[in-house]
């Protein structure tokens, strides 16, 4: 809109500028977006603008992540830069405001069943503001995380497609630090129905202070889990994978393919797709939108 | 004052200490020079230490404030202050394990808005509550320990709610110690109060004390100073054992060689020094040096050598006689206290031959001095050819000579006296034109082992002895003995020899005896004879005692000379009546003495008043005839008038008288006496007669008689003098008349 005003205004000037421009007015419509969530806390969200011509994108961050991961801020400026307007949300992971990427050893409150409830809002909030399909993208947990929500609510219209990265379950993998001895005490303990911290292991962490049922909550998103809520999919997610991705267990693969998915993989990539891969990742993207 | 000269190894020596000395000098002063240099290091870095210290509690009270204030902004402490469930898990594995925390911290608690802390914790080192005016920082010291609390309020990003505080507590001392120090040293970071409550940190700052690091550059100079004045050590003392040995090995020697060098030129002073091939020395100054002391030594050598050679010749000629060449007087001198030196312990027998050649003056007089000359010659070669290789002949003066023979007894001496007699005898004068046989008379004197005499003895003895050999009756060899000793005691005593030589020297008894010379015409003393007397402890030297001994050691001039001085005193004392005179008999020697009219100058004041005459015998006349002929022409200009005394007694009177500057003739007594006789009268008238004729004025002496006085009266004699008239006396009577005893009016 803004653009089709400005070319008659703007025809003598050279090309350059009028890239230059394009640029500064992308940025220029970036901006927070504060939602309070169910739980009472206020999440916080970013939100570049590039008009409503195309299916609006939400981008999720991994596990105790936030927007300014790498890998998720790179495909949303990438992205951006295509024209496409992109949220990006902080997962709230129970505080306030979070900004900051949340440590192992943190106390954590949060659950599969807030984070999901978090996406939907604002999934909700970007459908609302542009009127079209919300296209999602979620790197790793925020992969998965999607996957939860997609699962909880299939075959929404307001959603276009779905695009997960480094789709990772829990409990599997070679860095995965829980075992089933993990899940057995936090089976207990909430059988005793304790409501106390304890402290497990969770993904990557060996410290994860968490309340039993919201740990569970995480861990029972296992490759059964989550293979079944792909398999219950009507409308499959497109999967991209990185050829070098050792976060991953070997037999991760080929059960996504077995499921039917739409799996991509990005010869020599790792998890994050970093470096070179990085713009192989983002044509792909680019291929699928 | 006067500087002893020092060995050169001790001026060496001394060159090292003061060198030594000067180099301990600058070191010390280097060494003072960066101590002070230190000292302003020192309070430079005490002063950049106050502000590193200074800096360091600024930076570590703000870096603590700031990790509070992080704390503040944290996301778990926001969660915990709006969701406090689980605080106390947090608290215990959270609050001080994050990143925002560190060991120093050594606790943490968060309060509600009230100032309640969310959870009391047993173990919490901190507050339950804290009130508002709590905000900030709070220095206290526990234990000498510095602790920091800091209480910041916590906000709500979204709505800048006040959610509550945190407080934490901080280990402050291991924070500054943290800090990079240049120059305080962080160790040694002490506080000197145990405990106290909210302090300032000026405050805090006046408790906290340090020490200095011995900082980089501050070691490193005390490092290198150290090392240099190890190195100066070190190198004074290689220093000192190479200089020395050095400056001995390379000054010291070139000046030991040179100082070799002239020893040798002392040891050795007439060795002659090639300066081109000797060892040429180190130094080229020193070997220049050498070069010239070897010149000078060279030629200082060859002038010596010189003048060793003039002073032989010269010598040879002192100590010879230029007539006969033997030997002369002066080497005879010589030869005896040589002699004395050579036996001076071990007396050996000595015998002394004098021999004097009888009437020598009469052979002169008749036949010239040449011919008396080649008589001495003759003689000379005569005695020379009998003596002995070690044996010497001397000339003593005039015809006299003398051997002396070492260790031969006295028939020795004697066989060579006869030897030396007979050769003379026999030997053919007339060669030389003498018609007349030459004759010569010989002493003996001779010292035993044991005695203890002198050459004056010995001579004297050998004088004796000639003495009597000319004496009719005596053999003309004679040997000294203790009869001719009595004999001639009164003549040739010791004792009169002293007194004799004494008078001589300085005028002591020298006495003047004055008598008459009367006019015989008018009986007036015309003027008086000096006649020499000596007289000693109230004895009286008579001439004929005094004047051999003057003739024997040739002291005619010093008797002279006294008796010029000894007249000067009686003038002037007025003991001649004045208008009269004074006539003085000089000597042969003082009339052809170049001196002669100087002396006499000290009469010539005395020319006016009165009438001086020079009485001069005629043997004094005989030698130098034209010195003598210069002189009285010399003294008649000068006002004196020229007597010849004892005319008649020798060879050739009237020849004298013909080319002689006289005034007045003395006829001998001898001839006075002829007027006894009475066929000489004649003769004597004649001769009076003749003389008068010529102008000159007669004197006649040994008038005894009044007929003698009024004979040589009548022969023309104008003068006479004899005992008629007085003897002489050493003083002058008034009675100057003698008209009575001559009665002539009669």
């Amino acid at each position: 809109m803004h653009t089709r005003m400005l070319n008659p205004i703007i025809r003598p000037l050279p090309k350059l500028l009028l890239i230059l421009l394009l640029l500064v007015s992308h940025y220029s419509v970036a901006e927070t977006i504060q939602l309070r969530m169910p739980n009472g806390l206020l999440a916080t969200a970013e939100y570049l603008d590039a008009g409503d011509e195309q299916s609006p994108i939400l981008i999720l961050h991994g596990f105790l992540q936030t927007r300014d991961f790498f890998t998720v801020r790179r495909i949303a400026d990438a992205l951006h830069e295509e024209g496409y307007s992109v949220l990006l949300p902080n997962l709230s992971l129970g505080i306030d405001q979070r900004d900051q990427s949340l440590p192992c050893e943190a106390i954590h409150t949060h659950s599969m069943e807030q984070d999901r409830n978090e996406v939907a809002q604002w999934i909700d909030w970007l459908y609302q503001r542009s009127a079209k399909p919300v296209t999602l993208i979620g790197h790793s947990m925020g992969s998965l995380t999607l996957l939860a929500y997609l699962h909880s609510q299939p075959d929404q219209e307001f959603i276009n497609q779905a695009i997960l990265i480094s789709l990772i379950a829990f409990a599997q993998g070679p860095i995965a630090k829980e075992d089933a001895t993990d899940k057995q005490r936090a089976q207990q303990h909430l059988t005793m129905g304790s409501n106390r911290i304890h402290n497990y292991r969770l993904a990557f962490c060996d410290s994860y202070p968490s309340q039993p049922d919201h740990y569970l909550s995480y861990l029972n998103w296992d490759q059964t889990q989550t293979s079944r809520a792909l398999l219950g999919l009507s409308k499959k997610p497109s999967i991209i994978l990185g050829s070098s991705d050792n976060r991953l267990s070997p037999e991760w693969k080929p059960i996504l393919i077995e499921l039917k998915a739409n799996v991509i993989e990005i010869e020599g990539a790792n998890h994050f797709f970093d470096h070179s891969h990085e713009f192989d990742l983002f044509d792909n993207i680019i291929q699928m939108l | 004052m006067q500087f002893k000269p020092i060995p050169l190894s001790l001026f060496t020596t001394f060159f090292v200490a003061i060198f030594l000395l000067l180099l301990f000098s600058l070191g010390r002063l280097t060494y003072l020079e960066i101590e002070k240099l230190n000292e302003r290091f020192d309070n430079a870095n005490q002063q950049q230490a106050d502000q590193e210290v200074t800096s360091a509690l600024t930076e570590s009270l703000n870096t603590i404030s700031q990790k509070t204030r992080q704390l503040a902004r944290w996301e778990e402490v926001i969660q915990q202050l709006q969701q406090p469930t689980y605080y106390t898990y947090w608290y215990r594995h959270r609050a001080k394990q994050n990143r925002f925390t560190s060991e120093h911290t050594l606790d943490l608690a968060l309060y509600d808005a009230e100032g309640n802390v969310l959870a009391s914790i047993d173990t919490s080192l901190l507050a339950d509550t804290i009130a508002r005016d709590q905000l900030g920082q709070t220095i206290k010291i526990s234990e000498y320990q510095p602790f920091v609390t800091v209480i910041e309020p916590v906000f709500s990003r979204h709505n800048n709610q006040l959610l509550g505080y945190i407080s934490t507590l901080n280990q402050l001392m291991p924070i500054i110690e943290s800090h990079h120090f240049s120059n305080a040293d962080p160790a040694t970071l002490n506080i000197d109060i145990e405990q106290s409550d909210n302090l300032t940190i000026e405050q805090f700052k006046q408790h906290l004390h340090y020490h200095l690091i011995s900082t980089p550059y501050s070691q490193a100079i005390q490092s290198e100073l150290a090392d240099f004045l190890f190195r100066l050590a070190a190198i004074t003392a290689i220093l000192t054992l190479l200089i020395f040995p050095m400056a001995a090995w390379l000054v010291s020697r070139p000046i030991m060689a040179i100082t070799q060098h002239v020893n040798e030129l002392k040891q050795y002073p007439y060795r002659k020094f090639d300066t081109a091939k000797d060892a040429p020395l180190l130094i080229t100054e020193l070997d220049t040096i050498r070069q010239s002391l070897d010149s000078y030594h060279n030629q200082l050598n060859q002038v010596n050598t010189t003048l060793d050679e003039r002073n032989q010749q010269l010598q040879h000629l002192s100590q010879r006689d230029n007539l006969t060449g033997v030997l002369n007087r002066s080497a005879f001198d010589d030869y005896w206290s040589e002699i004395n030196q050579l036996t001076d312990n071990n007396r050996v027998q000595t015998c002394l031959i004098l021999f004097d050649i009888n009437h020598f003056k009469a052979l002169n007089d008749s036949y010239g001095h040449q011919a008396g000359d080649d008589v001495l010659i003759t003689i000379a070669q005569l005695i020379n050819s009998l003596l002995r290789g070690r044996e010497q002949l001397f000339r003593l003066g005039g015809d006299e000579f003398a051997t002396i023979l070492i260790g031969d007894n006295h028939r020795k001496a004697m066989q060579l006296a006869k030897q030396c007699h007979l050769a003379i005898s026999n030997y053919p004068f007339e060669k030389l034109g003498i018609l007349e046989p030459v004759r010569m008379s010989i002493g003996l004197a001779q010292s035993s082992a044991g005695d203890d005499s002198n050459l004056n003895s010995l001579l004297w003895q050998a004088d004796v002895a000639v003495h009597f050999a000319k004496r009719p009756g005596y053999s003309n060899i004679v040997s000294f003995s203790a009869e001719l000793a009595q004999h001639a005691q009164g003549l040739f005593s010791n004792r009169t020899q002293s007194v004799v030589f004494d008078a001589i020297d300085d005028g002591r008894g020298l006495v003047l005896f004055y008598q008459p010379i009367v006019n015989l015409e008018t009986g007036q003393a015309e003027y008086y004879e000096a006649l020499v007397r000596i007289t000693h402890e109230d004895q009286l030297i008579m001439p004929s005692h005094i004047f051999p001994l003057v003739e024997a050691r040739s002291l005619e001039l010093d008797l002279d000379r006294q008796v010029i001085r000894k007249i000067c005193a009686d003038l002037k004392a007025e003991k001649i009546p004045p208008g009269s005179g004074v006539s003085i008999n000089l000597s042969a020697p003082t009339i052809v003495d170049s001196d002669l009219t100087s002396w006499l100058e000290a009469l010539i004041p005395y020319t006016g008043r009165y009438k001086l005459l020079i009485e001069v015998t005629e043997t004094a006349l005989i030698t130098q005839l034209e010195t003598a002929r210069k002189n009285l022409n010399k003294l008649r200009s000068m006002g004196f008038r020229i007597a010849l005394d004892d005319f008649g007694s020798g060879y050739s009177s009237i020849r004298y008288l013909g080319t002689m500057p006289v005034d007045v003739v003395k006829f001998d007594i001898t001839l006075t006496r002829l007027l006894e006789a009475s066929e000489s009268n004649p003769i004597l008238d004649h001769l009076a007669q003749m003389i008068n004729e010529s102008g000159h004025l007669l004197v006649a002496e040994g008038i005894e008689t009044r007929s003698a006085a009024t004979q040589l009266r009548q022969l023309g004699f104008r003068y006479g003098q004899g005992y008629y008239f007085g003897k002489p006396k050493a003083q002058i009577s008034d009675k100057q008349d003698y008209k009575n005893a001559l009665n002539f009016s009669a």
